[in-house]
């Protein structure tokens, strides 16, 4: 029974020491972020949905090389492309991004040799119906041109990012 | 009102019913609107305690948080396993919803302010409480699941043992005020803070409190729960409106065993200034702060060491301390 | 009326005694960490026998790795033990990088040691929060949480991702530390250790949380060797076993830092460990951020990676020992993977050490061991 009462104090002195601590973070300020009163703020280079770059004139960066199709380790990006019968050049007629597949790893950006492509801050993709989260070429054309942040020479900034200012495209 | 009831012309009989009926329907609003509001400063404190705010979205600081949660859970599908006892498990949630009403009857709000002060209050709330074993017994055994049927184990167990040492220092509180009846009990700390039971009676007022937890479940001693271990104890099964009445019964516990702790060592609703009634309420909810702060810094405790801190040390402490009452009583004429 | 855990019981544990029945625990249960599941034989509330049922939250990554080019494969690895993403690349890109004879500059070295030892604090402070969870003290839970928010915004900031951070690569890392990285690191380490203070005297000390876990589920030395258990749960049960001293890689060999190992081999013991680790994977954070040398933070890798010969790899991660072997024929996708999972192994210990104690001590024992249903999965 000394033993017990022993204990039980030693357990009263402890769980007033730990009290001393929880009353202490009582009093002070809370950490939470209220989102979405609140938002953080993303860091450039952060991987939310990947979307198309343009150039200065607004057309697409795209040559639709296939090399994003091709590095995507979940084959969440459809191409369609046709030849220019004048320029004899490609013109990309699809670009599809699955989101529901995508994992954002950002291999995709790595692999284009244009810098055609670019990992967004776009990260609210959360949608009441399934289709609407394959992203079509024009949705994320117009997300990429949005972009506030420089968005030349990805591979030599390591910056596979940009910051396009929020907003939903849909 | 009972003498204007009289006066209308109506037998004693009926009046009687009729002031016993209001009463108990002024006690189950004042528990449902005290739950609601347990519930909100729970999660609170809980909030702050571990650096987050808590419902904030409802109203000015979340104050319609439980509301909405309520009317969900009113408006959830009633569901009983199939496999349930259904009577008894339709049961359970209203008998321990009883018990923590009944519990209600004899506790001084104020001078004057109480349902019935019988004389012999402190053995029916020993005997009352007891009634709470029988309700979680039910639940779990009539739920038909294991996790229930241990978490039950769990709390009978649990509430028997700590009957024991909350009883004997109900009875040392008893001694000191010379009457079983709780209006004697405030009435014997009246006249400053040096009269509160809980200076001469401080060991019964920490085994009092202790026990009184495990009692009303709470955290260190929500064993019959436990959610990391028993998923949910008792109530794995139960949900909606079912669950929410135990829900209700356990912060009607809470508050019962606040407001005897209050009554029992913190001079009732004693106090200057103020009337009565305010300070019962300042009293209670800070013994209730002071129990939610307890639940939300310690970890759970085990089932042997929880039997073992119940036997071993609370028993023989309040033994003691009914000793140490005697001699205080003889000492002091 | 037979219920399905009585008769997947009888196939596993066998016919209960009377008085004994069967509990699942799990796979949709608080404390088990995911979807792990527990078939129990109880007696009262004491174990009599207990089995792991795996298989939840198996996603073929083996087979998958077969079917992709390695620097495909990296984000599936993150998805293996996905707390501690790092450490599981790690593992595969350095038994790539052994297939293919790829060198890897120093910066990148230090850059891998450096975001492997802040992943350690990252898992530990989940697990120490898991763990505490367990034991039944919410705020302990939160208050972990909250450091290690502050840690993902480091590693977001860094990597561009919160938890699978897809950061490494064969013959280094996808991008150099970003300026004030170093800055950023220190502060976070100096918080910590208040933080940690704060730690051990609400939790640590507590006598009912040290009631809880001493004495409880005690794993021998020669009974952890037998096992192939590996990290904190070896040296809980005070085997001085650690890969990055055992068989050093990378730039380890570089820093001073001491291997915690636990006298009693019980949870209290593995706790202690990993709260030591803490404090050792600070050390050499702060030891890689002073000797941090200029230089590439990729090496030069071939256009076309193809694997050819077999290797194995193995990194200290914070749940133990990760192995990755992956046998290559000439192609670039690896003709076989195989990974190694530290969790797996554990996994087997439930039974030895659950037996015999309180369910809640169960909860303890697979706190202590800190698995992660993804990485056991695989």
């Amino acid at each position: 029974m000394w033993q017990g009462l022993l204990t039980f104090l030693n357990a009263l002195r402890t769980a007033l020491i730990g009290m001393g601590i929880t009353i202490r973070n009582f009093f002070s300020p809370t950490v939470t972020i209220e989102y979405p009163e609140q938002q953080l703020d993303v860091p450039l280079g952060f991987r939310g949905l990947p979307v198309l770059l343009s150039d200065d004139e607004g057309n697409l960066k795209c040559v639709s090389c296939q090399l994003c199709a091709r590095a995507c380790p979940v084959d969440c990006i459809e191409i369609q492309d046709h030849r220019d019968p004048e320029t004899r050049r490609k013109v990309v007629d699809v670009f599809n991004l699955d989101s529901t597949w995508c994992m954002y790893c950002g291999l995709c950006v790595e692999a284009c040799p244009f810098d055609a492509l670019a990992m967004s801050d776009h990260f609210e993709l959360a949608s009441y119906d399934m289709p609407s989260l394959v992203y079509t070429k024009e949705q994320l054309a117009e997300i990429g041109r949005r972009a506030i942040t420089p968005t030349v020479n990805i591979r030599e900034t390591q910056n596979f990012g940009i910051k396009t200012g929020g907003g939903d495209p849909r | 009102m009972y003498e204007w009831l009289l006066g209308t012309g109506m037998s004693q009989s009926l009046a009687n019913i009729i002031m016993g009926v209001l009463k108990s329907l002024i006690i189950i609003v004042f528990l449902a609107v005290s739950a609601l509001i347990l519930v909100l400063m729970e999660r609170k404190v809980a909030g702050r305690i571990q650096n987050r705010p808590g419902p904030n979205r409802l109203g000015p600081g979340g104050m319609f948080q439980t509301f909405a949660d309520a009317i969900k859970l009113v408006s959830k599908e009633d569901v009983v396993p199939s496999g349930a006892d259904k009577a008894v498990y339709i049961l359970a949630p209203l008998v321990i919803f009883a018990a923590s009403v009944a519990l209600w009857v004899v506790i001084p709000f104020g001078p004057n302010l109480v349902v019935q002060d019988l004389n012999i209050g402190l053995i029916y709330l020993a005997a009352v409480t007891g009634i709470n074993v029988l309700a979680f017994l039910m639940a779990g055994w009539s739920s038909n699941n294991k996790w229930s049927l241990i978490g039950s184990m769990r709390s009978a167990a649990q509430l028997v043992s700590y009957e024991i040492p909350l009883v004997l220092t109900l009875v040392a509180v008893g001694m000191m005020a010379g009457s079983l009846r709780l209006g004697d009990v405030v009435a014997a700390q009246q006249g400053g803070i040096q009269n509160w039971f809980v200076f001469p009676q401080i060991i019964g007022f920490i085994v009092f409190v202790v026990a009184g937890m495990a009692e009303a479940n709470r955290k260190p001693f929500d064993l019959p729960e436990g959610e990391s271990e028993l998923v949910a104890g008792y109530n794995t099964e139960y949900s909606g409106f079912r669950w929410a009445v135990f829900f209700l019964a356990e912060y009607a516990n809470l508050i019962v065993f606040s407001a005897l702790a209050t009554t029992f060592f913190l001079g009732g609703p004693s106090g200057p200034l103020l009337p009565p009634i305010v300070w019962f309420f300042i009293k209670t909810y800070a013994v209730i702060f002071v129990t939610m702060w307890i639940g939300w810094t310690l970890p759970r405790i085990r089932i042997d060491h929880l039997m073992n801190l119940g036997w071993y040390v609370l028993i023989p402490l309040a033994l003691i301390n009914l000793g140490w009452t005697g001699l205080y009583v003889l000492w002091r004429g | 009326m037979a219920k399905t855990s009585d008769v997947l019981g009888e196939q596993q544990l066998g016919v209960p005694a009377e008085q004994e029945l069967f509990i699942n625990m799990g796979p949709q249960h608080p404390s088990t960490h995911g979807v792990l599941r527990v078939l129990l034989k109880v007696d009262g509330e004491v174990v009599t026998d207990a089995k792991a049922d795996i298989g939840y939250l198996h996603r073929c990554f083996e087979k998958i790795a077969e079917r992709r080019t390695v620097t495909q494969v990296i984000p599936y690895t993150d998805r293996t033990d996905y707390l501690a993403a790092i450490t599981s690349e790690w593992a595969f890109v350095m038994a790539a990088e052994r297939l293919m004879d790829v060198e890897v500059p120093e910066r990148a070295e230090y850059i891998r040691v450096i975001v492997g030892e802040l992943q350690r604090i990252a898992s530990h402070l989940l697990w120490f929060g898991t763990f505490a969870l367990d034991l039944g003290a919410t705020t302990v839970f939160l208050y972990a949480f909250r450091e290690r928010e502050k840690l993902l915004d480091i590693f977001q900031k860094l990597t561009g991702a919160r938890m699978l951070y897809n950061y490494l690569r064969i013959g280094g890392a996808r991008n150099d530390l970003y300026d004030g990285f170093a800055d950023d690191v220190r502060r976070f380490l100096d918080d910590l250790e208040d933080r940690l203070h704060e730690y051990h005297t609400l939790f640590t000390g507590n006598r009912i949380f040290e009631s809880r876990v001493k004495g409880i589920g005690v794993l021998s030395a020669e009974d952890a060797i037998k096992y192939g258990a590996s990290g904190p749960v070896i040296r809980g049960s005070g085997v001085p076993y650690d890969v990055r001293k055992a068989h050093p890689y990378s730039v380890y060999h570089r820093f001073d830092f001491g291997i915690p190992i636990g006298k009693d081999g019980d949870v209290y013991s593995r706790y202690l460990v990993r709260m030591q680790e803490f404090y050792e994977s600070i050390g050499i954070v702060r030891q890689a951020l002073d000797q941090i040398p200029a230089g590439d933070f990729i090496g030069k890798v071939p256009r076309r990676m193809r694997l050819e010969g077999d290797a194995y790899a193995r990194v200290e991660s914070p749940r133990g020992e990760v192995g990755v072997y992956i046998v290559g024929r000439g192609e670039e996708n690896a003709w076989r993977v195989h990974y190694r999972s530290p969790c797996f192994t554990h996994l087997q210990l439930l039974g030895p050490l659950g037996v015999g104690g309180l369910v809640a001590d169960m909860v303890a024992v697979i706190g202590s061991i800190d698995i992660v249903m993804g990485e056991v999965d695989r």
